[in-house]
């Protein structure tokens, strides 16, 4: 039981920078979630937790104590891989007790701890195969059993469900979820599945480009998005982001599209003349009779997926997702007019592109609940 | 004639070539005619020698070779009560375990040290696989140089650590340990290579977990990374054992077996009795020996390859 303090972490390979000043707090006894596309750095920054790859500049304290010094081994995190990293000339029994053996654990209580692990993850009838006999959920198991028999104060997963078929990946990683929340131990998982990320961690940190875009639960993550990034990554289909200006007409001011225009409620603080990304969840618009809609467009897609449709409203060169719940109620090619709650547009600066507000705040600059600054 | 699957044969893809020499060319004759030359020379200069020696090994020889009659086990008799070849059995082990036990440690420690490298220095893997591509006999003559009494480079190190006037060729035992060097020098690099390819099947990700799971590198070694490099290891064995008995040019070079007999390895014992005592009887009894010993050392190493092979998860 620990917690992680990951402060100021950077570095680079050759020339290139793939963490670039990276400060995340993980609390004792918490999952944390790194999300982010390939490449965004979220598996070298658990390395470097880990201890297999250096920082080139920050700290990383495990319970407090700086361990960047400190080889894997004494840093007392165990890992799980994506391709398991299981021994293939020993057995699953032996597999296991590797790195209890490794330590000079006494026998009687090697051969305890072991079989204790494997009931957890449910591989006791397989302790005297060899891996390569084994399925890769069964593998996946053996794994997690290797990592929790040492009792470690931290837990690493990179991408540990990403080999597993989507069946299999379900239902590992509510068993996963669970057995963290019985072992309380801390635990840093990396994953580019979205699902993943909001069904598992307690918190999730996204990443791209090597920095930090946003830390938060999931909830705050997906309603409160910090920047055009986090809103385009969360959400399948992700969030609409489409260019607009903030103009004043006859009847008011109002945020102008392509083909629409969103009134501003008067107190909003959003200057004349600005530039903004509009943003809007494709569950959020609903289709209204014409006169009230904000959007107007034609359908070019219907997608019926059984409980819901998913749909592509074509307005002036803007394609607008469209999610609802049930059957489809439009035709292709039918003129719709699409409206959403004011608290459901999300206004995002054009140039820095992060989140300025919701069309129903009065504040330009969100909530407390924000948690990344500029 | 319509059909849909063709057979793969050239006159299937294309019109027959015109007349007959090409229609033969194209045939299954010339494919054989191809490999007739190759399997007469292995004929010639494999087979044919190898069964000659195994078979002459029972008869009594002239000194030109002739058969003069039946000699049953007497050519072996003779070949072991001979002192020197008991004697030449004993240098023989005394090099062969050591060379074989130096150059593959040292081999491994190498592997070990250079293996997961992402980069390498190309001049440094240069300077280390030189004396690999170098012929033995000039190797030799280069260390013929290096270890000459007065005036040879590693006599006048010998020198500034106080042992004046080494003539390590010149003493039994410090000229086997020459010879050792000598081998070890030269096919330790080459072995480091094989443990190299051998080393780079072990994927990244379970080094990391060892990494992560072994604090002192020692139980990682025994139990995943030599039962993981066994083949690669027996295999390397085998070859190094061979060359290690097929050693003949240093010796020739270096010490022409002496001094006292001191450095007289089996293959050269075998040219001697051949070629400088014309005793083809007894010569032919130990390449027998030499012929059973090596193949079933080979076959050996050949099981173990295919009983210890992985199946990575």
């Amino acid at each position: 039981m620990a917690e992680v303090r990951i402060a100021g972490v950077s570095k680079y390979f050759g020339t290139a920078q793939v963490l670039s000043d990276v400060t995340v707090d993980i609390a004792d006894g918490e999952l944390m979630i790194l999300l982010g596309p390939s490449g965004c750095g979220k598996t070298t920054l658990l390395r470097t937790v880990a201890g297999l790859e250096d920082a080139s500049s920050g700290d990383i304290f495990i319970e407090g104590r700086r361990v960047n010094d400190l080889a894997p081994h004494r840093r007392n995190v165990a890992m799980v891989f994506q391709s398991y990293a299981l021994y293939p000339n020993l057995s699953v029994y032996e597999n296991i007790a590797f790195p209890l053996r490794a330590h000079k654990t006494p026998a009687h209580e090697v051969d305890g701890r072991v079989r204790a692990a494997a009931e957890r993850v449910g591989v006791v009838e397989f302790l005297r195969r060899k891996p390569a006999q084994l399925s890769g959920g069964q593998r996946q198991r053996i794994a997690i059993a290797r990592a929790i028999v040492r009792e470690p104060q931290v837990f690493l997963l990179d991408e540990p469900l990403s080999n597993l078929d989507a069946q299999l990946r379900t239902q590992m990683r509510a068993e996963f979820a669970r057995l963290q929340r019985q072992l309380r131990t801390t635990t840093i998982l990396v994953t580019h599945d979205q699902v993943e990320a909001m069904t598992m961690g307690d918190r999730i940190t996204v990443m791209s480009g090597g920095l930090i875009q946003q830390i938060g639960t999931p909830l705050e993550i997906y309603r409160r998005p910090a920047n055009t990034f986090v809103a385009g990554f969360i959400g399948s289909p992700p969030m609409n982001l489409v260019p607009a200006r903030v103009m004043a007409r006859d009847d008011g001011r109002g945020l102008a599209l392509a083909n629409g225009w969103i009134p501003l409620p008067t107190t909003s603080p959003l200057e004349t003349d600005r530039d903004v990304i509009v943003g809007i969840r494709p569950e959020d618009l609903r289709i209204v009779p014409d006169g009230q809609g904000l959007i107007s467009g034609s359908v070019d897609l219907i997608e019926y997926l059984g409980s819901e449709t998913l749909a592509v409203v074509a307005d002036g060169g803007v394609d607008w997702s469209l999610r609802e719940g049930g059957g489809p109620t439009m035709r292709l090619h039918e003129m719709v007019h699409l409206s959403a709650a004011g608290s459901a547009i999300y206004a995002f600066d054009a140039a820095t592109h992060e989140l300025i507000g919701t069309l129903a705040e009065a504040s330009p600059n969100g909530s407390a609940q924000n948690t990344v600054g500029g | 004639m319509s059909t849909l699957v063709k057979p793969l044969t050239p006159s299937a893809q294309g019109p027959a070539p015109a007349g007959p020499w090409r229609a033969w060319l194209a045939g299954p004759g010339v494919r054989y005619l191809l490999l007739l030359l190759p399997a007469l020379m292995v004929v010639a200069f494999v087979v044919y020698p190898t069964v000659a020696t195994v078979i002459h090994s029972f008869y009594r020889l002239d000194p030109v070779g002739r058969v003069t009659g039946f000699a049953g086990v007497a050519n072996y008799r003779m070949l072991f009560a001979e002192p020197v070849f008991l004697q030449v059995l004993r240098n023989t082990a005394i090099y062969a375990v050591a060379s074989v036990v130096l150059s593959i440690a040292l081999a491994f420690g190498m592997a070990m040290l250079l293996s997961g490298k992402v980069f390498v220095n190309r001049l440094l893997l240069l300077g280390i696989f030189s004396p690999t591509v170098m012929p033995t006999i000039a190797a030799a003559n280069i260390w013929l140089y290096f270890l000459a009494p007065q005036l040879g480079l590693f006599t006048h190190l010998l020198g500034d650590f106080g042992i004046k006037n080494a003539n390590l060729l010149g003493e039994p035992n410090t000229a086997l340990g020459a010879l050792v060097a000598l081998f070890v020098w030269k096919y330790a690099p080459y072995f480091t290579l094989f443990l190299m390819a051998g080393l780079q099947a072990i994927p990244q990700n379970v080094r990391d977990a060892l990494r992560t799971e072994d604090p002192h590198g020692w139980h990682s070694l025994r139990k995943v990374v030599l039962p993981i490099m066994a083949p690669m290891l027996a295999f390397v064995i085998t070859l190094a054992v061979i060359y290690a008995m097929e050693t003949v040019d240093p010796v020739y070079v270096m010490t022409q077996g002496g001094p006292a007999n001191g450095t007289n390895l089996v293959m050269f014992y075998l040219y001697q009795l051949g070629f400088s005592y014309y005793s083809w009887g007894p010569a032919a009894a130990l390449s027998g020996l030499l012929l059973g010993g090596l193949s079933s050392l080979s076959a050996l190493s050949l099981i173990a390859l295919e009983r210890r092979s992985f199946h990575w998860a």
